[in-house]
């Protein structure tokens, strides 16, 4: 009687535990939530970035002084070889296609960051290895610009692959995204706000 | 010669003026872009928990409404995803909602739309997940998931029926936008 009523109790328990962690209408199988977080000092995910991060400081005829923000993140996957940088403008047209505003491409970093620090050279080359092609105005990072009044949304996205790409900098993205298909291990992204 | 040099002048001139005012600039004023809202949460903001699988796993659709849709509009067609979200070690992300052939004189999806293939209006909404159209964000946490809507207005309808995927619905906009509005939200249960 004993034995019984230690297995009812053991199967109930874990009947119990089951329900609780039962999810609602489950994803597509093999999805899963990233492990990856990123964050940054200059500026908060779905908050407006500050004007020192973008095209409105700039002067026309004058260097950029628009500076990358500072990123930082956590949650790297083991076999992470490379990160790949990503920052886009959601809202731009490009004729009638699907594509957007590139802002930023930037791909071997070296597997073994954790940061980008604020104002990352505007070079088609880093000296960690970190290639960046050409967006549509320079090398590097370009900043949001868009006009009053209506807020663009700039997503900043950070890449775990399990590989380095094999591409140089006059990648296009389309080059670099078809690249990293298939050997995406994590990511995370921040969504900026702006209009001049 | 005199009238030759002279025009030649005035034609440098016109061009030296052309250029410094930028000639990639479009002649005419851009008219306003296309701007979509929720009365639900403020764009950037959190989803309350009432449109989520944290309220019920059947929780009603975010409400929507959308103004300044471009000349030409034809259909709309609306998606919702999770961005933080990674499958098979590919580029893709978490679809939660995908609509098209909403019709042009809309101007709002109201809260609760039916789970259904297609609504009275016309729209089509994808089959995902075993049901059709909105499934509420559901992310345990700790961390915010970022929940992006985007409307894009198309300059045709698309002959796709609700059994198409995501990837076909792309394709098929793809040479028909005519504009976009992005509405950011974010959510953890």
């Amino acid at each position: 009687m004993r034995n019984f009523t230690f297995a009812a109790a053991l199967l109930m328990a874990a009947c119990g535990a089951a329900a609780a962690q039962t999810p609602a209408p489950s994803a597509a199988p093999a999805m899963r939530p990233v492990g990856m977080a990123m964050t940054s000092t200059d500026f908060q995910s779905g908050n407006i970035i500050a004007d020192e991060y973008t095209g409105k400081v700039n002067i026309q005829g004058q260097p950029p002084k628009a500076v990358s923000p500072q990123l930082s993140w956590t949650g790297t996957p083991t076999g992470t070889q490379s990160f790949v940088m990503i920052m886009h403008d959601l809202d731009v047209m490009v004729g009638k296609g699907t594509g957007d505003n590139l802002h930023w491409l930037a791909f071997n970093i070296p597997g073994t960051a954790t940061s980008l620090p604020r104002g990352v050279p505007t070079t088609a080359t880093l000296p960690d290895g970190t290639i960046q092609p050409r967006n549509r105005t320079s090398n590097g990072y370009s900043g949001p610009g868009a006009p009053a009044p209506i807020y663009h949304h700039y997503v900043f996205s950070i890449w775990a692959l399990d590989s380095k790409l094999n591409l140089t900098e006059t990648a296009t993205r389309d080059d670099v995204m078809r690249a990293m298909d298939g050997h995406v291990l994590d990511k995370a992204h921040m969504v900026a706000r702006f209009h001049r | 010669m005199r009238r030759f040099s002279f025009a030649v002048a005035i034609l440098a001139a016109a061009c030296g003026f052309a250029q410094a005012q930028n000639p990639a600039a479009p002649a005419a004023p851009r008219p306003p872009a296309l701007v979509v809202t929720s009365t639900a949460f403020e764009d950037g903001g959190v989803i309350p928990d009432k449109y989520t699988q944290k309220a019920s796993p059947t929780a009603p659709s975010i409400p929507l409404s959308w103004v300044n849709a471009p000349a030409g509009t034809q259909s709309f067609v609306l998606m919702l995803h999770d961005l933080d979200v990674v499958s098979n070690r590919s580029m893709t992300d978490s679809l939660h909602w995908l609509a098209w052939n909403i019709p042009a004189t809309a101007t709002s999806m109201p809260e609760g739309v039916p789970n259904t293939p297609t609504l009275t209006d016309g729209t089509v909404q994808i089959a995902h997940r075993n049901t059709h159209g909105f499934v509420g964000p559901g992310y345990p946490g700790p961390n915010y998931h970022h929940y992006t809507v985007q409307l894009i207005a198309l300059d045709s309808k698309l002959d796709l029926p609700s059994t198409a995927t995501r990837e076909q619905v792309m394709a098929a906009v793809n040479g028909k936008i005519l504009g976009k509005g992005v509405l950011s939200g974010r959510f953890h249960r």
